[in-house]
């Protein structure tokens, strides 16, 4: 088994040197750079004139070597990054990668597994009731719901929202707290102002999960009820309760709990779209605006960072897997 | 009996009548004292604006009293400068205020750092207006009568006889809001160390200051007096490198203990990073001072104790306590702030998002209310001039930029196109309207007498295409070139590129493409993103692009209308070796334009721009669209906006009213929760500059 | 071979399916003893409810659609008589029967244990579910099981997965699982139809030898007469949901009464004979909303009379306890 680990993760090595390299390739890809950008924003939000701005964005070149090749800029980027943990600078936030991926990360994995977690425990729960309950009222209400769920794009939904939030409810947009919460140190209230905003991105996001997993979970425990196993189970006298739980559940469930590892580098993107419909202070939409505005060393790193945790996330996908089904085994 | 009654009776109708005259008097006096008026723009003097003189009696807000007491203050005296700043009554739609409330603004760029000399923005959206403070504003301008640079930290100047120096007073006893005063060491400091530097990438650089290839010098006559010394009479626009960005005061006391110039264990990386944004409070001379700042989240300004700014009765400026700014992710947000009410200022500048924002305003309880102000934003379309820049040797290429450079065609397009249609396509209503282009019709320059129109007649325009030698030979409702031209017969086709950020840039340029079509030109429209548009636009390579024209002020953005350097304006840049082959009436334009720039006479300079956009039009230098009001939309419980602010016209909102004289009535004020924060003595000490 | 007491009395029991098309009467009026010590065959082509018989008596018949609509179970314990189709599927008391007192082994071994488990952990489930063990108890137990049903070095192999055994010791499993309680019953639902001969042959003998050391009645169903012929007392022949004859071992195979029996006899392949083989010409009635009043056996049987199509033939019981369901015989005839 160590071996096993050993060997996917020397695998990985050559692939993230190639996800690097592409990245960063298609990130220079279309013409000009950051500066463009920085030489719009100046000229529309500063009322500087064209030529200001460009000696400017001339100066801000030479400063952060964006004046040289592309493959120098781009070795000396692997290069910090092996040798000293350096991403690189973002210009667009005006500090070193590092620290906006940091501070972004928190919200974004609290958010995430948030979803996660909510989207697996209801949608596991929903599904297990509806199998049990077949063709039952509520599970006829539950398949209509999770069909619904499924087929909405969630930015939609966060749109809806997010306008009925602003025209008929009218709160604040932006953000996860209200004004007075913000900068006042943890309390009881602050938790409840906290969930008050929370759980619009917690429905937004795992909304379409929840769906999934209700289905999933569903189906897949139709079929094992119909096992064998299952049977052998309740011809040995236990309790209904512990024959789904314990025997069937148990298999049912393993397709969802593999997912679980696969769907880490969604963790981390946090949902791109519906985050930035709603304002929240999370990876995707500085995701977003690094690649719209070709702040390379932070975009480059964002899609680093996602390819590691992919195969991160595969190689963990697996390992549970083997853990979870003992016919399962990697040599 | 009856006769002493009667007297009595008199002697009572006597005192009314005397009570009613006086009550009247006392009325009419008082209104002369304060009169609202319902236009503002164009109408004051600089002395009915602002003047610096000191007052008997001088006011605080209780808050301020109260740290004072606790010794934590100095007393508002010793704050306050030996003329502090007056700002008059005369400009205050609702006179004197109260103290109290918040203003709550959202933002959509993190802050970067507070060393705004060095090129950093603290986050745009009115924060960046309200910690810099500048010699001179502009903002101000739209209110007078005779527009001229307003003072601010400096107070008067005069030239000398040759005009080759320019004696500045700076105000005196005026302190950062640390206490540390505020002298010509700083003013000199930012000129000589920061926009001089090169290594330091200042908004401003030593090219705005340098005349025929010298650099004007700056001189410290003692700690309140500087002297400027041109090497040219009279430069004028100097004014304009003065103000918002060009020339935001950094305080010498904190930043010189990050320059290399001033300590050599320093190297200009630490300066550039010196000062990041959790390294609260800043120093600052602005109205509020940041003290709190959560990225992603929030920003807390509270009132700087120091301000050196009063109202005629005496009262400390500012008269709001806080403002917030929300940080969000886009600008949009704003826009939802104030809907929902929980925002109370946002710019109205897209007329996709007009009718979306009067609708939630005409609710009865909505918190907040639009103004328009005059026509301040227009959509224009350029055609590419140039003979020697982005042609890369294609003859092709080259016949299209000599088509161009031909009035008749462009004559030609200009007639072909709908404007009324234009504008009513974007937005149907009074907030849109058909523009000939050369100035918006808001701009001070604006003369309609000398303005050429180009009315919608495709059959004109057909003419002229065929007085040009197109015909649609091959019937395919395309007009084709010449059989003698490069062309050789092909199709009339042209590119026109839009950034697909500015929804109505595109909207207009997908609206003109089947006119053009209708008059037998192929315009194949490519909508790109904002980054790639300015590359193309650049380096040259584009026929025909539109796009959003956001000022007014001719005289301070020359670039944007005439060819006053090479690369201006964007639609006829130089070639590489500078040459350029600009056409008659564009070579006048220059020579106007080099002679506004050192008139001193106002007057004679609107003559001068108003000939510019008589020629601008005459020539049609580019095609007007359509334009548009730039609105403003804004809390209803703020006094002392005025009814016709511009949310942008010399500079943005927050200088126009400005800022610092807007009050809200006490009972619907919003309660400040960050009054512990108010800097004092203890939040400057152990900072990372000490 | 003598009676003993009576253990299982199933009368008249009936358990239909309520499906979205019609009702499926698998089990209809069946009845049947079962005698302590001895072994029931109950015989019968796939969808006769012979599986549906079992699964009513231990009250695992398949929900929502499935239900026992009529009929006694009546279980004779020490001290009473408990009538299991009175009872609720899921309550207190029909649990502590099921697995305990009434086990049952199943037909596929490869899929009939928990593929997540150990076969150490669900044979322990049972044994701690019903005997009040704890844990290194039960395991003793299960080991001692494990040796019992001839798993070679069961100590070790207790902790391993069911894929680590063949299909064979899956089996043995099963049995060990189903008998780590000690029951009265087994019910053994066709378990060596999924397994080749001569472990198939191993399994029967398994089963008598424990039914010998433990005195518990085996019912045992499954197609295969060879089976029956090896380890039964007593055989029921089922068809479409009713029992057509009952008889001990030696009279069904050696007089035959009944004309499917005797077509089941018929169509066993025997060694050394070539040639086509007796198939039973037809196929077995669909039992959707069969409608009553006639032999179902009739359009096949090959001694069929108008008689047969017209009305349904009553159960006749003959001398010395034979049953048979048809119109050829009447009431208290001899046994030829």
């Amino acid at each position: 088994m160590t071996s096993f680990i050993i060997r996917r993760l020397l695998y990985a090595i050559p692939m993230l040197v190639l996800v690097s390299l592409v990245s960063f390739v298609i990130i220079n890809l279309p013409p000009g750079d950051y500066l463009t950008t920085m030489r719009q924003q100046l000229e529309s939000q500063a009322g500087l004139t064209r030529e200001e701005a460009m000696a400017i964005a001339e100066r801000m070149a030479a400063r952060y070597g964006l004046d040289r090749p592309f493959m120098v800029q781009y070795f000396e980027w692997i290069k910090g990054i092996v040798t000293r943990g350096d991403f690189g600078y973002s210009f667009h936030y005006n500090r070193p990668v590092h620290e906006v991926l940091w501070q972004r990360l928190g919200w974004t994995l609290l958010i995430a597994t948030t979803c996660h977690a909510v989207s697996v425990g209801i949608g596991v729960l929903v599904g297990i009731f509806s199998a049990t309950h077949k063709y039952s009222f509520f599970d006829n209400v539950f398949t209509v719901l999770s069909f619904l769920g499924l087929s909405t794009p969630n930015f939609f939904l966060a749109l809806l929202i997010m306008y009925y939030l602003a025209f008929h409810v009218k709160t604040h947009v932006g953000g996860l707290f209200s004004t007075e919460y913000v900068m006042a140190p943890w309390s009881g209230a602050k938790f409840v102002d906290f969930l008050k905003h929370f759980w619009v991105p917690v429905f937004v996001v795992g909304l379409a999960g929840t769906a999934q997993n209700m289905r999933v979970m569903r189906g897949n425990l139709l079929d094992v009820l119909n096992s064998q196993y299952v049977e052998t189970a309740r011809a040995k006298g236990l309790p209904e309760r512990v024959v789904i739980f314990k025997h069937a559940v148990r298999n049912a469930i393993q397709p969802i709990i593999m997912y679980l590892g696969m769907s880490l580098p969604f963790l981390i993107q946090g949902e791109v779209i519906a985050s930035i419909v709603l304002n929240l202070p999370t990876i995707g939409p500085a995701f977003h605006i690094a690649l719209v505005n070709q702040d390379m060393y932070l975009a480059g790193s964002f899609l680093l960072m996602i390819a590691v945790v992919l195969i991160v996330g595969n190689l963990l996908a697996d390992l549970l897997l083997a853990w979870m089904d003992p016919r399962v085994r990697y040599e | 009996m009856s006769s002493k009654l009667k007297t009595v009776g008199r002697k009572k109708n006597t005192l009314i009548l005397v009570l009613t005259v006086l009550t009247c008097a006392l009325l009419v006096s008082s209104a002369a004292v304060f009169a609202k008026y319902d236009t503002y723009a164009g109408r004051f003097a600089l002395e009915e604006i602002a003047e610096y003189k000191a007052l008997p009696k001088y006011n605080e807000s209780p808050d301020l009293a109260a740290l004072v007491a606790e010794g934590k203050l100095p007393p508002l005296e010793e704050r306050l400068p030996e003329n502090p700043r007056v700002v008059k009554t005369d400009v205050m739609h609702d006179g004197i205020g109260v103290y109290g409330g918040v203003w709550r603004d959202t933002f959509a760029v993190p802050v970067e750092s507070w060393n705004w000399g060095a090129g950093f923005t603290q986050g745009w959206f009115g924060i960046n207006e309200i910690v810099q403070e500048t010699l001179i504003e502009v903002g101000p301008m739209w209110l007078m009568k005779e527009p001229d640079p307003v003072p601010n930290l400096a107070t008067h100047w005069e030239w000398s006889e040759d005009g080759r120096t320019l004696t500045m007073h700076l105000i005196r006893g005026a302190k950062w809001s640390d206490g540390h005063p505020f002298t010509a060491d700083d003013v000199v400091f930012t000129y000589e160390h920061y926009i001089c530097d090169t290594n330091v990438p200042s908004w401003a650089s030593a090219s705005n200051w340098t005349y025929n290839g010298e650099l004007t010098r700056l001189e410290k006559v003692d700690d309140y007096t500087i002297r400027w010394h041109f090497p040219v009479s009279y430069p004028i626009d100097c004014f304009y490198s003065m103000d918002y960005l060009d020339f935001s005061v950094v305080p010498k006391h904190v930043y010189s203990k990050f320059h290399p110039a001033f300590n050599p264990e320093m190297t200009y990386d630490d300066l550039l990073a010196a000062t990041p944004p959790k390294d609260l409070p800043p120093v600052t001379m602005g109205p509020w001072v940041p003290v709190l700042y959560e990225p992603g989240q929030l920003l807390i300004m509270v009132r700087n104790p120091y301000y050196w700014q009063v109202d005629e009765e005496g009262n400390q400026l500012p008269y709001i306590d806080e403002v917030w700014f929300t940080e969000a992710q886009s600008g949009e947000a704003r826009t939802l702030n104030l809907i929902a009410g929980t925002g109370d200022r946002d710019h109205i500048e897209n007329p996709q998002v007009f009718s979306v924002i009067r609708q939630a305003s005409l609710d009865p309880n909505a918190h907040f209310t639009i103004q328009f102000g005059s026509y301040g934003i227009g959509y224009h379309l350029m055609m590419n001039f140039s003979l020697n820049k982005g042609i890369d040797g294609d003859e092709k290429e080259l016949e299209l930029r000599h088509l161009f450079r031909d009035l008749r065609f462009r004559q030609a397009v200009a007639h072909a196109l709908d404007r009324d249609a234009l504008a009513d396509l974007a937005f149907p209503g009074p907030l849109t309207r058909a523009w000939e282009g050369g100035y918006p019709t808001g701009s001070s320059y604006y003369d309609e007498s000398v303005v050429r129109r180009h009315e919608y007649n495709p059959e004109k325009s057909a003419e002229l295409l065929a007085e040009l030698g197109f015909k649609d030979t091959d019937g395919n409702g395309i007009l084709n070139w010449p059989q003698d031209s490069v062309h050789a017969g092909g199709d009339l086709i042209i590119e026109l590129i839009a950034p697909e950020d500015q929804a109505a840039s595109v909207e207009a340029a997908e609206f003109i493409q089947p006119m053009l079509r209708s008059v037998g030109i192929d315009l194949r429209v490519r909508i790109m993103t904002g980054p790639v548009v300015t590359n193309r636009v650049d380096s040259g390579h584009f026929h025909f692009h539109i796009v959003r024209l956001d000022s007014t002020t001719p005289f301070i953005h020359m670039s944007l209308f005439g060819p006053i350097t090479d690369n201006s304006p964007s639609w006829h840049q130089a070639g590489p070796e500078g040459e350029r082959f600009l056409m008659p009436f564009e070579e006048r334009i220059r020579e106007l334009m080099m002679e506004a720039r050192t008139e001193l006479d106002a007057g004679r300079r609107a003559d001068i721009f108003v000939e510019i956009l008589r020629l601008y039009t005459e020539n049609i230098y580019s095609i007007g669209l359509y334009e548009a009001q730039r609105g403003l939309g804004i809390a209803k419980r703020f006094r002392n906006v005025q009814p016709d602010v511009p949310a942008y016209l010399y500079d943005w909102l927050d200088k126009n009213i400005p800022l610092q004289i807007v009050w809200v009535p006490e009972e619907m004020q919003y309660q400040p929760k960050f009054k512990e924060h108010i800097p004092t003595a203890e939040s400057y000490q152990n900072r990372s500059w000490q | 071979m003598a009676q003993g007491e009576l253990l299982l009395d199933v009368q008249n029991l009936s358990t239909h399916f309520n499906t979205e098309e019609g009702i499926v009467r698998a089990v209809d009026r069946v009845s049947f003893q079962v005698y302590k010590g001895q072994t029931l065959g109950i015989v019968g082509e796939s969808g006769c409810g012979k599986s549906v018989t079992a699964k009513s008596i231990m009250q695992i018949v398949p929900k929502p659609n499935g239900s026992i609509v009529e009929g006694k179970i009546l279980y004779y314990r020490e001290t009473d008589v408990v009538d299991i189709a009175a009872l609720h599927y899921q309550s207190q008391e029909m649990r502590e029967l099921r697995g305990n007192e009434i086990s049952m082994i199943f037909q596929e071994p490869m899929t009939s244990l928990n593929p997540v488990y150990t076969i150490g952990d669900q044979i322990m489930e049972a044994i701690q579910l019903h005997q009040k063990l704890d844990k290194q108890a039960a395991r003793e137990k299960a080991v001692e099981m494990l040796a019992k049903v001839g798993i070679p070095s069961p100590s070790e192999r207790i902790d391993r997965y069911p894929h680590e055994f063949s299909g064979g010791m899956r089996q043995r499993v099963m049995i060990a699982m189903a008998l780590s309680c000690n029951p009265k019953l087994l019910i053994a639902d066709e378990p060596t139809t999924a397994l080749d001969v001569t472990v198939e042959a191993q399994i029967i003998n398994l089963m008598q030898d424990l039914q010998d050391e433990m005195g518990m009645s085996i019912i045992m169903i499954t197609h295969d007469l060879g089976v029956i012929a090896g380890i039964a007392d007593r055989v029921l022949v089922m068809y479409a949901g009713w029992v057509v004859e009952e008889g001990s071992t030696e009279e069904i195979f050696y007089s035959a009464k009944h004309p499917y029996t005797q077509a089941l006899l018929q169509s066993v392949p025997r060694i050394g004979r070539r040639g086509r083989l007796n198939s039973i010409k037809g196929t077995v009635p669909d039992l959707i909303n069969l409608p009553r009043g006639w032999c179902y056996f009739a359009p096949r049987c090959s001694h069929v009379m108008d008689i047969c199509l017209e009305n349904e033939p009553p159960m006749c019981v003959l001398v010395n306890g034979r049953r048979v369901k048809c119109w050829l015989y009447q009431e208290g005839e001899a046994s030829a």
